[in-house]
């Protein structure tokens, strides 16, 4: 190569060099071009070899000229080659985010999932904001046969980035991969707005998505929402959708608010309110008795300027006040429809994001875009709390770790007196943490501990240290011990029956983190910060942890569960299955659903799996009709022991004919199985059809993967099969034929 | 660059990359419509971290312009 080069003597040893450099550059770029990859790669490695490399300009062409000949080779399928080119390299092109993802991508198409599954999770770590990083840890997964492991790549790398770019990428490739079981879990949004809003669908397509849920959308086109809702011929309600997405901006509902404010009237300012308001109370109100749709609304957003500018909160008329009154409005009118209208807190996550930065003028003035795409991702994730509620995609449970995750430093070490938790920083924040923790207790969120230590130091922290906020009361389970945390984990989930897909996992450790991560793909493991200030802040941005409404029941659960370990003890402690039921003294009250028991009835009808004859979802205004009408009832069963109040437990729906009842659902919560409840249940139900004159009551199976545990049920009460239909096996039973149990170990409750 | 423009309004849109060239316009394909129009911008100044005026919005009616306001955008 050297004899191409200019003979001149007065340039510089230098610029010779550098010269030269480019030169051999030059001729690489062509060999690539002719397929000559083994002569590129030497002379590429010779060029390498060479201290000239120091100048940064060679440098970046060089990278430029590695990075091409490896995307060459992988482009010609040439993976193996690819590889050891890539793993020859020295250091320096090493610290760089197209190394990893290049590598990857070999080992990825040489076969060699194990190693590019490695190199890119290595890659992602360190540039946590590359979306090709994570695609193709993504695609590695895929290949690996790891759905779970592929779709969790995607959920943190749109949590990481906010972008919408990551999300239109992770789209192609979550709707590109090889197992896609989403199909049988699906959702219908219509989305209804005054402005342009239809590009939120890419955003809740993925996150519905992630949760293997697959959405389909309805758009009404803008501005239509009025004329949707009141034709009960429109698209919206041939679409019957699940979910409806009402966003309303209040520059295109009330844009006097925006420059004529100090000019119009009071009279007539309040006036125009009323009016705009009833127009839009009108056409909710008529949609929301003539579907079953959950309604979301977002709640109205202040502007960033008022025409009083400084003076505007002390003026009578302020846009402030107009704001207020508008949401006044509109919680009346939720209230009003119960459940099926729901406030979306958009003025809080705009806040949250900046309303600045939540905005592009130039796509409003052109388009009427009140939303900049930059936004979407928190706009959509906010949605996403109510439909992962309505869905039972919500996590119950949080287990955490103890040494520097609920308080600081390590405790079989540092000792009680020195772990920092306390009013001191950095103590205060694993006090703040606590306290975050506590109130999701309060609302029913479970918690439970996985540490590595010996028990009697952990637990006396628990027990004694003045300023612990969590004790042991506010655990369902401790695992204090020296196992792995895999192990106890399952335990755990086991103990407190619940699926690992309801879990949120908590450790500072980054290891831990990745060990339940590759282990137990379905259990949630948020990245933590390495300063415990940011805890509290990784929680609250979680929207895994929501419930639609706060029933009774979730207030009480985390105590229930408490009462759900002592009774495992007790359970342990007596002899028979009799013996131990006879001791809880149970208390059982049987009572047909009304307005007050509706919630709850919904929400064990949509995620009770295993003591389910049929595993039927029905929706609140569906339930709602089968308890109003003639034709048939559903029962509710609600149970107290010695230890609390469990709620309600039970559910049946019996659709009614002359001589004949048919029970359509039979579904007990996992909360008490193996208490013969179900038998107590039966009989109620049986007794009520003598009473009524019936003279048959008929029952179906059908089988899930999850309730094999009641697959011989209607034949252990004396049922005889009776055909099937469709997928489900029938049975039938003679009211005068069947015996009932008397369950002297269940009292009735007469409430 | 036009590979990658190509890959960006193959992906928005929707549309298979072979029905798209350099030649295509919006009157081509009916996935473009006014409302894509805008995805397709937000793309491009997220992917190119560029910011698009609305003139260059509006004038943006084939991929040849669009390969044109890029370019001009990156180069300032």
């Amino acid at each position: 190569m050297k004899d191409i080069l200019p003979q001149d003597t007065n340039l510089t040893v230098k610029t010779k060099q550098k010269i030269s450099s480019f030169t051999i550059l030059l001729t690489i770029e062509d060999l690539i071009e002719k397929g000559l990859f083994s002569e590129a790669e030497k002379n590429l490695m010779a060029l390498l070899a060479d201290e000239v490399v120091s100048d940064p300009e060679i440098k970046s062409k060089m990278r430029t000229a590695v990075f091409y000949l490896a995307k060459t080779l992988i482009n010609e399928k040439k993976y193996e080659k690819a590889v050891r080119f890539l793993e020859s390299l020295c250091a320096d092109f090493k610290h760089n985010a197209e190394y990893f993802s290049l590598l990857g991508k070999s080992f990825n198409g040489a076969g060699d999932t194990k190693n590019a599954i490695s190199i890119l999770e290595e890659g992602c770590y360190r540039f946590q904001d590359n979306i090709e990083l994570y695609c193709a840890l993504f695609d590695a997964f895929d290949f690996d046969g790891k759905p779970l492991h592929a779709v969790n790549v995607l959920r943190k790398l749109t949590l990481s980035t906010n972008s919408p770019l990551a999300y239109r990428n992770a789209l192609q490739k979550i709707i590109s991969r090889k197992t896609d079981n989403a199909d049988k879990n699906k959702i219908k949004f219509a989305l209804l707005s005054n402005f342009t809003f239809d590009q939120i669908e890419i955003y809740l397509e993925l996150e519905c998505r992630l949760i293997n849920i697959k959405p389909e959308f309805y758009k009404a086109g803008y501005d239509m929402y009025n004329q949707e809702m009141l034709d009960l011929y429109s698209g919206l309600y041939g679409f019957q959708p699940d979910i409806v997405l009402l966003a309303i901006h209040t520059r295109q509902f009330f844009s006097e608010l925006y420059y004529e404010l100090c000019e119009i009237e009071t009279r007539k300012l309040w006036q125009l309110a009323r009016d705009r308001f009833d127009t839009l109370d009108k056409s909710i109100s008529f949609y929301a008795n003539n579907s079953k749709a959950t309604i979301l609304i977002n709640r109205f957003t202040l502007p960033t300027y008022s025409p009083f500018s400084i003076n505007d909160l002390m003026e009578k008329n302020s846009q402030e006040r107009v704001v207020n009154y508008l949401n006044k409005r509109l919680l009346s009118l939720c209230r009003k429809h119960g459940n099926k209208i729901k406030i979306v807190d958009t003025e809080r996550t705009l806040s949250k994001v900046g309303k600045e930065f939540a905005a592009d003028e130039t796509k409003r003035t052109l388009a009427k875009v009140e939303i900049a795409a930059r936004a979407m991702p928190f706009i959509a994730r906010d949605y996403m709390r109510f439909v992962k509620a309505i869905k039972f995609k919500n996590r119950k449970c949080i287990v955490l770790d103890l040494d520097n995750t609920l308080w600081g430093g390590i405790v079989g070490e540092d000792g009680f007196e020195n772990i920092k938790l306390g009013i001191e920083p950095p103590g205060n924040a694993y006090v703040e943490f606590q306290k975050l923790l506590k109130s999701y207790f309060s609302k029913g969120i479970i918690l439970a501990i996985n540490s590595k230590n010996n028990f009697d130091d952990a637990i006396e922290v628990i027990r004694d240290h003045p300023d612990m906020i969590l004790r042991e009361e506010h655990f369902a389970c401790v695992k204090i011990n020296w196992k792995s945390k895999v192990d106890n984990l399952l335990e755990i989930a086991e103990e407190i029956n619940l699926n690992l897909d309801s879990f949120i996992f908590v450790d500072d450790n980054p290891a831990e983190r990745k060990l339940i991560r590759d282990k137990l793909p379905e259990v949630l493991v948020p990245e933590m910060p390495k300063d415990p200030s940011g805890y509290t802040e990784v929680l609250n941005k979680l929207n895994d942890l929501d419930t639609l409404y706060l029933t009774e029941e979730d207030k009480k659960r985390g105590k229930m569960y408490m009462g759900e370990i002592k009774r495992k003890y007790l359970k342990e402690s007596t002899q028979t299955l009799e013996e131990y039921l006879e001791t809880l003294k149970m208390k059982a009250h049987i009572f047909q659903a009304d307005k007050f028991t509706l919630p709850r009835i919904t929400q064990l009808i949509n995620k009770t799996n295993q003591f389910n004859l049929t595993t039927k979802r029905y929706s609140e205004g569906e339930l709602r009709c089968l308890a109003e009408a003639s034709s048939s009832d559903v029962y509710g069963l609600k149970v107290k022991d010695i230890f609390g109040d469990i709620g309600i437990v039970g559910v049946i729906i019996n659709k009614k004919e002359d001589n004949c009842w048919y029970l359509d659902t039979f579904l007990m919560s996992c909360r008490v199985l193996g208490r013969k409840l179900e038998d107590f249940f039966l009989d109620y139900i049986i007794g009520q059809a003598t009473k009524n004159g019936v003279r048959e009551v008929w029952g179906r199976y059908i089988r899930t993967r999850k309730n094999s545990i009641v697959k011989s049920f209607y034949n252990d009460f004396g049922f005889s099969p009776a055909g099937t239909e469709n997928d489900a096996k029938l049975y039938s039973i003679g009211v005068s034929d069947y015996e009932p149990k008397s369950m002297k170990f269940i009292e009735i409750d007469k409430i | 660059m036009t590979e990658k423009i190509i890959d960006l309004f193959s992906s928005v849109l929707d549309v298979k990359k072979e029905k798209i060239t350099v030649e295509t316009s919006m009157d081509d394909l009916p996935e473009w419509d006014s409302l894509a129009h805008i995805s397709l911008v937000s793309a491009i100044e997220e992917e190119f971290k560029v910011s698009m005026s609305m003139d260059e919005i509006t004038s943006m009616l084939s991929i040849k312009s669009a390969i044109e306001i890029i370019s001009e955008l990156s180069n300032n």
